[in-house]
């Protein structure tokens, strides 16, 4: 029997460990980039990473670093497509893009107000329809926790997915090959519905305390 | 264009006072017949049976409805779901600002035909465009949650919940005709 060496196992274990993660640094960036931003990147992302294994790695130069679980995380709803009428609360397709592109978050605990701003902004004058009817909060740990019951599978990864230097708090959620696109997405919808509140949305004026609402151009608000 | 049609109508005038034997030899081969067919027997379609008078352009008979009520009435809030639907179809892609994807024709018309097979007296469902371009429905009060996706090839992906009797959920074939038999329990009043 060979007697091992106690070091060179640890040393070999501890190279192991930080080869594997300066590749994974390294291939999650490119994941990032190269994946094509249309309706199967949710797809993408979950073929060549699995089981989320890119959260520990930023995702992108412009990001602040990557999304810990203690984050909160804010959906803005900004389309009249995305309300129910008769409620004037959100409806599930507001998170369909898990299983598409990638639904959009704000990372609000690291988020400027500024940034927050801007972004509204920019989402409002490059979309005539669009309005700020009112913002989901949701902590990022309860989001990455969702599990179907029975199963321990991930169902949702939350990524620091930013697209735009401009925007560095933005993130996504993607889903998993564990969600399957047609039994599971409904349900899916629901538990994000839950996470999120949506039955208690937080209104512009009293977010941040109508910090970002106040920053809004006149022409912005009076939609 | 005007001149050639008088000039038809006056040769069909000179020959009408003729008998058709003392027609010219080459007129009788080479002529054309032009027939207008007798106007159809007045017939309104169904959808139509609201109103009060209408006049056919064609014949100029004054066609009479009896009953004036149906026409008046307000749009009922199935219908007006599924005009939203329909209006969706003009939509082009990014719709929504994120990269969704154009309206499938074919998920429209499932949801469509979904809300007509729904008995007018249940509880309306607001419709929903989801950014990969199907259509669904949702449905959410004290009692109910139910959140339906027409995927366009013939079925209904659903997820629904009752409170107190537990979830369901699936994926079920529509016709577009009947409705599904789970749904005429599930999304009861």
């Amino acid at each position: 029997m060979v007697r091992k060496c106690l070091w060179c196992s640890l040393l070999s274990s501890a190279l192991s460990r930080l080869v594997s993660w300066c590749a994974g640094r390294f291939c999650c960036r490119c994941l990032n980039y190269s994946v094509p931003v249309d309706n199967d990147r949710a797809a993408a992302i979950d073929s060549a990473a699995p089981d989320c294994v890119c959260e520990i790695h930023r995702m992108n130069k412009f990001s602040p670093g990557i999304v810990e679980s203690n984050e909160l995380l804010a959906r803005f709803v900004l389309l009249d497509m995305h309300l129910d009428k008769r409620t004037r609360k959100p409806k599930p397709n507001l998170f369909t893009h898990i299983a598409t592109r990638g639904c959009s978050i704000q990372r609000d605990s690291r988020a400027t107000s500024s940034e927050i701003s801007g972004f509204l902004s920019e989402f409002l004058k490059t979309n005539s329809d669009a309005k700020w009817h009112s913002v989901l909060i949701a902590n990022c740990g309860r989001v990455r926790g969702l599990q179907m019951p029975g199963k321990s599978q991930r169902l949702l990864c939350v990524y620091d997915a930013v697209e735009k230097k401009r925007n560095p708090s933005h993130g996504e959620i993607y889903k998993t090959r564990h969600v399957s696109d047609d039994g599971d997405l409904p349900e899916m919808r629901r538990l994000l519905m839950r996470v999120f509140d949506a039955d208690n949305p937080i209104p512009p004026s009293r977010y941040r305390s109508g910090a970002v609402w106040g920053s809004l151009s006149p022409e912005l608000k009076s939609r | 264009m005007g001149s050639s049609t008088a000039i038809a109508s006056a040769i069909a005038a000179a020959f009408a006072t003729l008998p058709a034997q003392s027609a010219p030899t080459f007129w009788q081969t080479d002529r054309v017949v032009l027939q207008v067919p007798p106007a159809p027997p007045t017939q309104l379609p169904d959808w139509f049976q609201g109103q009060q008078t209408e006049t056919n352009a064609r014949t100029n008979d004054q066609v009479h409805i009896e009953d004036p009520t149906l026409a008046d009435r307000a749009t009922t809030h199935l219908e007006e779901a599924i005009g939203e639907i329909r209006q969706w179809a003009l939509l082009t892609n990014n719709w929504d600002g994120e990269g969704a994807g154009p309206p499938i024709d074919s998920s429209l018309q499932e949801a469509t035909s979904f809300i007509c097979a729904l008995p007018s007296q249940g509880m309306v469902p607001e419709p929903m465009l989801h950014p990969s371009g199907r259509a669904g429905l949702y449905w959410n009060d004290a009692t109910l949650y139910a959140d339906l996706e027409f995927t366009g090839n013939g079925e209904i992906v659903y997820y629904i919940e009752r409170r107190g009797e537990g979830k369901h959920k699936g994926v079920v074939n529509f016709d577009g005709k009947k409705m599904p038999l789970v749904f005429t329990t599930l999304l009861r009043a």
